[in-house]
Order: C-alpha cells, then structure tokens, then sequence
C-alpha cells in the first residue's frame, strides 16, 4: 500500500497504522472500510485505539466485536451533522413498544435481503462488514436512515421498503 | 449542572432493556442518574464502587469522561455501566452497556473518547434532559 500517507509526527505510530490497515485488507475487509479509517484515525484517538484493538485481538468474534464498533463510530463522525440537533424526546414508556416495533421491521427488511443473496452479499453491495449488517439486524436500537437508504439502494428496493417512523 | 440525554444513550437503552427490570430502573437505575443534577457533592460520587473516571487500555485517564457503575442487577446479576461525558456544565449520558469482560470495556472507553470529541465539536443529537 505505497499510496497511503499518513503523518502525525510520529513515525512509528504512522508505521503501526499502515501494519493495521495492511492487514485488515489481507483479511478482506473492503477498502471502503479501511479507506474512511485512514481518513479519520488521526483525527479521532479512539478510532486509532479500536484499531489497536483489533490488530492486538487474536479471538475471531472480539474481533468482530471491534468492527462493529468502527463501523458505527465512523457512520457517527460522517453523518453527524455540525451543530447539535434536538430530536423529540420519547416517553419512557413507549421504549418497550418501539423496540418491538424496531425489531419487526428489522425481521422484515431482513427476509428481503435474505431473498437477495443474505448478508454476505448485501455487505459486498454496500461496503458496510459483514459483522456490522448482522449487528443491525439484531439489535433494538433504530436503524439509521442512511444505513436502510444504503440497503434499499443495493438490492434496487423502493423506498416503500425501507420506509420506518422509529430512524435516527 | 444540566443532564442531557443523547441519542446514544437512548439507543443503548434500547439494545438493553432487557437486562434489566422496569423495577430495576425506576427505584435504582434512574435515581442515581439523576444524582447528577448534585454532581460533585452527593456523597455518593466519593464511593470508587459507584463512580470513578474512565481509562483507556493503557491506563490513561479520558478527560471529560466518567463512568457510574452497578453491580449485580437483573436476573443474570450483570455489571451494568453508564458512560458520563462532561462538557460546558453539563453531564451528558452517552451509552450504557454491560461489562460482561475487560474487552468490553476497552472498547467502550476507545468508543467514548469519539464521542467527547463529538461533543466538543457540537455534533451530537440531543433527546431530552433527565427529569
């Protein structure tokens, strides 16, 4: 990877990043992962300690873990936008009920994506690793909107199909 | 002192509620995140088992960066963390998890450290105040 550049003053620190991201491509992590990390790990220390995290990790699945968290760490610092914004607080005793909700659409968006080749084939379409998708379909937290409108655009879905009141 | 609720405490609250009981989070959970509105001088953030700054994996301390911890709660007895940052007078709750390992709350840290400074760029969504 003689293209990479990446300069904080610290050369062996540079070194240790290009060891890692050489080897999250021997791995087969898409570029477009790796690409967004080398654009931000030396803005964002914790971006570089996952990293550290990662290489260090011998254990497949804590290694997984870690993906994950990149993935949704760089999805923060892209799509944030500039200035704080207020979305309507939620009422307590409504969690209970969107979670249900959340975790139904998931189940639904996931029979689609499965009827287009699964998961393994959705992250070769969006870029998104594969760990992170399985994540998504998972978890009770809402689905970000670029994420579904990422989906959506992969298996040429309309957005009727990925239309959902609970996203962030 | 303020106390915000962020978008990423509430998500966690969604990933997590289930590890705990709604009994769990009205009388124990909530009433101590909510000693915040008394942050330093509730006795409470002197006890090293409640409260105490967050570190990375070297050791070192994540300025801004706070952690309540609880042991033992919901049916499988988990070690339940809340991840506090602290900016411009206010506490703001980022993300809570279960500490099932030391990977885990390596992890964690790594993560907070990104959202300090997403707070002090501004960029973060905001939910709601505590009360």
């Amino acid at each position: 990877m003689s293209y990479i550049h990446i300069h904080d003053g610290n050369h062996d620190k540079d070194l240790h990043v290009l060891d890692i991201l050489n080897e999250m491509r021997r791995v087969g992590l898409q570029s477009t992962f790796f690409c967004a990390l080398m654009e931000n790990c030396q803005r964002y220390e914790g971006i570089r300690d996952l990293m550290e995290l990662w290489f260090d990790e011998t254990n497949p699945k804590e290694r997984e873990k870690i993906i994950v968290d990149l993935q949704e760490c760089l999805e923060d610092i892209v799509e944030l936008p500039s200035k704080p914004v207020e979305r309507p607080y939620l009422r307590f005793d409504d969690l209970n009920e969107i979670k249900r909700d959340v975790l139904e659409f998931k189940k639904q968006l996931r029979e689609e994506v499965d009827r287009h080749g699964g998961i393994s084939e959705l992250a070769r379409r969006t870029g998104i690793p594969q760990s992170s998708l399985s994540r998504f379909f998972t978890s009770g937290s809402m689905p970000r909107r670029t994420t579904l409108y990422k989906i959506a655009k992969a298996l040429n879905l309309p957005e009727s199909a990925v239309g959902f009141k609970w996203t962030r | 002192m303020e106390v915000v609720i962020t978008d990423w405490a509430l998500q966690s609250y969604l990933e997590l509620n289930s590890a705990f009981t709604i009994k769990e989070y009205r009388e124990v959970l909530r009433p101590d995140a909510e000693l915040l509105y008394e942050y330093p001088t509730h006795p409470k953030f002197g006890n090293n088992k409640f409260w105490g700054p967050c570190k990375d994996k070297s050791g070192k301390i994540i300025r801004q960066g706070f952690k309540m911890k609880w042991h033992n709660i919901g049916s499988g007895g988990i070690q339940l963390r809340l991840l506090v940052a602290f900016a411009n007078e206010t506490a703001y709750l980022c993300n809570a998890y279960v500490k099932d390992n030391e990977n885990t709350d390596y992890r964690e840290m790594a993560k907070l450290k990104i959202k300090i400074q997403l707070i002090n760029e501004g960029r973060f969504i905001f939910r709601g105040r505590l009360l």
